[in-house]
């Protein structure tokens, strides 16, 4: 939240500079946005009202929405995406890490920053689609033209770009196949093979650590691809709205939104650690 | 391939939507006639509200909520009666002291309406009965109808003159025009319903604006059939529209020039001669080629203005006469470089990051200064920084832009002395009279002898290189009938348009 108000102090212009008539507006709105006060004091303020749960009002996005509403409307679906997106980057990485050739294919695409998978991946199922239905093969799919429709479709993309793109993959698939040879070589495990004993359910519990890890770990990286992703694909989301926000400096929401963001991170690494405590005796410590 | 296509196809649309969907680059965040300021703002309010007077298709002034008016004798004042059948979306009538709000409200510094400026001609604006509205003039206006173009706002909306951009009106706008406002939506399109108790049919059920912040991607959407309109379309464009048969595209003359301006305020822009060599070395045709087709221009108006001074040519493209010039003004070429006080010249151009082809020009005037002798740094800013560098501090040396006006074509602000968007620093005592003379003049030719003098003068002072008027198209799909486009507001013939 800190460093968000600070890049947006250090950007040129302030929120009223986006109004058409802001030197007529200056004297009327500096002191009501408080843009009169020093950057330190409206930290403190903002950080100050964030603790009571205020997190004021948007002042050129949405202007006068509170922004604790514009928060919970378009939150709640970005963060459906995220964990959507963070469920199946885990899901795909820990399948291709037993498969060489898969992995280094993953690899390739997941190497592809999120705003150019979204860009190869609209155009070219568009430009396909329409090649289709142009030559009769298809009808018209209810989804298309992406990302101009309102449907799952667009939805369905956004998570599977932001599953996939920015090395999102690649990570998950790497850490996979270390935390698998290491599980597998664990004493534990060898001596319940050595016992005859099955090791898939032992392995399975096991494994929900290096997964949790991998979730709460991909969490950081895929709020930051959902700024592209919202933006590129027209969802309304957090992302989206971080976008607008910046762009038209407006800070409460920017501060709004970052705390929302590090209140994610925080809680996935929260709910990691504790999936390792409840399941892995030597992370519980003796006391 | 075909057999994975399938499943896709089970989720067929249904053949062509049931309404009207266009396009804007950026959609307005409030709808608040009296703080527009953009392009899609003022399409999407041309679609709500009205105003007293409005084009008729051959582009004269014809009434619209007025039903008649009367400019007294002394053309100090007029008396406009609105129309009796004019009615708000919410089924209260519209009245005169609707009027005598937004004149008020407008004028209000409490308001600080960016639509003001409108309203500065206008003394007093008082009610003489339901539907009857006096309005007295600071001084004496020849066609006074011709400025009563601003939006008419309902006063039951509000709770006094003092409007702000956050009053909930912005999220429901209330007007009497022949779409009503229905929803802002998720992806920040907005949809508006068609007013079925207005006093004329109106052809198209419903109209979405699509954000699609893409210029690029506007044109592929109305192939695809994701849109019906696109408001102007790129001159890149243009050929793979005319050769679709589902596309219908629609000329327009707009009144909006481009321009290069030089920041007076700052050396060595201040020299008249320093200006007048550096357009010397510009080629504008040149320029413009990669951008699309157009009119080169001469001055501050469209060729097709009754102001435009057909007399005054653009400045040749010689680089021996701008040598000259600029070597009159203390520069020295030294090699390949042009040196300044010793050192080699360095300027920077800024442009707004969302000016359409802006890139290929900075790029090309780069390429035409740096084979001159010129290094030219380019930046592009977003809207904060673009207010901030140049209306603010007024921080560029040159500035690429383009001005848009109404049928007024009041170039004002942009030259006088004291004018609002004179950024560039021009000052010229004789075009202030000028400008004044042409303001204050009753008489049409005056007026127009005035401004034609402007151009003159302007042009000879250079303070900045006038470009050229770009050939605008709109494209609608052929699935939409009876269509006439207007330059300024688009949809002002939009409830004529029929959707097959």
């Amino acid at each position: 939240m800190v460093l968000v108000q600070c890049l947006l102090a250090l950007a040129p212009g302030d929120a009223i500079d986006t109004l058409p008539n802001a030197d007529e507006l200056r004297p009327l709105l500096e002191a009501e946005w408080g843009l009169d006060e020093p950057l330190p004091a409206r930290l403190s303020r903002a950080l100050g009202r964030a603790l009571g749960g205020e997190l004021g009002h948007s002042l050129t996005v949405r202007p006068g929405s509170p922004v604790r509403d514009l928060l919970g409307h378009a939150g709640g679906d970005s963060l459906l995406r995220v964990a959507a997106a963070a469920g199946i980057a885990v899901v795909l990485g820990f399948s291709l890490s037993r498969h060489a050739t898969m992995r280094r294919g993953a690899e390739l695409l997941s190497a592809l920053p999120a705003v150019v998978l979204a860009l190869v991946a609209v155009h070219g199922i568009n430009a396909g689609t329409f090649a289709c239905v142009e030559r009769g093969w298809i009808a018209r799919p209810a989804w298309f033209a992406l990302p101009a429709e309102d449907h799952p479709v667009r939805m369905l993309l956004a998570v599977a770009i932001l599953a996939v793109s920015s090395g999102n993959l690649a990570q998950v698939a790497a850490t996979a196949r270390a935390d698998l040879d290491a599980l597998r070589a664990a004493p534990f495990v060898e001596a319940e093979r050595a016992r005859a004993g099955g090791v898939s359910s032992l392995l399975a519990r096991h494994l929900l650590v290096p997964v949790t890890r991998a979730l709460a770990g991909q969490v950081a990286v895929l709020l930051g691809s959902l700024v592209v992703v919202e933006h590129g694909l027209g969802l309304g989301g957090a992302g989206a709205l971080l976008f607008h926000a910046v762009r038209l400096r407006d800070w409460p929401l920017a501060a709004g939104l970052a705390a929302l963001a590090g209140a994610t991170v925080a809680a996935a690494r929260l709910a990691a650690e504790l999936v390792e405590v409840l399941i892995d005796p030597r992370a519980r410590g003796t006391g | 391939m075909l057999r994975l296509l399938l499943p896709l196809a089970l989720l067929a649309a249904p053949a062509g939507a049931a309404g009207l969907r266009y396009a804007e680059d950026q959609a307005p965040p409030i709808l608040n006639p009296i703080f527009g300021s953009t392009m899609p703002e003022a399409r999407a309010n041309e679609l709500i509200f009205e105003s007293l007077f409005t084009d008729n298709l051959e582009l004269a002034t014809t009434p619209a909520l007025a039903e008649s008016f009367e400019v007294s004798p002394d053309r100090a004042g007029m008396t406009v009666t609105l129309r009796s059948d004019a009615i708000w979306h919410d089924g209260k009538p519209v009245t005169a002291d609707d009027v005598v709000f937004t004149i008020q409200a407008m004028k209000d510094k409490g308001t600080a309406s960016t639509e003001a400026g409108r309203v500065a001609w206008i003394a007093e604006a008082t009610a003489t009965d339901a539907r009857t509205v006096a309005i007295r003039f600071v001084r004496p206006e020849s066609r006074p109808e011709e400025k009563l173009f601003f939006k008419i706002l309902p006063r039951h909306g509000f709770s006094s003159t003092v409007v702000k951009r956050t009053d909930p009106f912005k999220n429901r706008p209330i007007g009497s025009g022949p779409y009503m406002f229905s929803s802002f939506n998720e992806d920040n399109s907005i949809t508006f319903q068609k007013n079925g108790s207005w006093r004329d049919s109106v052809g198209i059920g419903e109209l979405t604006m699509r954000e699609v912040a893409d210029k690029n991607y506007q044109a592929k959407l109305i192939l695809y059939e994701s849109l019906e309109a696109l408001v102007r379309v790129l001159p890149r464009d243009l050929a793979m529209l005319q050769n679709n048969r589902k596309v219908e595209l629609y000329p327009y003359q707009t009144n909006s020039w481009w321009y290069i301006g030089f920041n007076e305020a700052r050396a060595p822009f201040d020299k008249t001669a320093v200006r007048q060599g550096l357009a010397q070395l510009v080629d504008v045709g040149n320029l413009l080629a990669p951008v699309g087709t157009g009119d080169l221009l001469s001055g501050p108006f469209v060729k097709s203005s009754p102001y435009y001074n057909h007399d005054v040519r653009p400045p040749p493209n010689d680089a021996r006469a701008a040598g000259d010039l600029l070597t009159s003004a203390g520069w020295a070429k030294n090699g390949e470089y042009w040196t300044r006080d010793g050192h080699a010249v360095a300027m920077t151009l800024v442009a707004h990051q969302a000016l359409e082809s802006a890139q290929e020009i900075a790029v090309n005037l780069q390429s035409q200064l740096q084979t001159a002798g010129i290094k030219l740094n380019v930046d592009f800013l977003d809207d904060a920084a673009w207010r901030q560098r140049v209306w603010r501090d007024r921080d560029f040396d040159l500035v690429l832009s383009q001005w848009t006006f109404d049928r007024n074509e009041d170039i004002r602000e942009q030259f006088h002395s004291l004018g609002s968007r004179n950024f560039v620093g021009y000052r010229s005592p004789e075009v202030d009279l000028l400008l004044d003379k042409a303001r204050d003049s009753l008489d049409p030719f005056a007026r127009k002898t005035a401004l034609r003098q402007v151009h003159a003068k302007v042009a000879a002072d250079q303070p900045m290189v006038f470009l050229w008027t770009l050939d605008s198209y709109a494209a609608l799909s052929v699935r939409v009938k009876n269509v006439v486009v207007h330059p300024f507001y688009f949809f002002t013939f939009a409830p004529q348009w029929q959707l097959k």
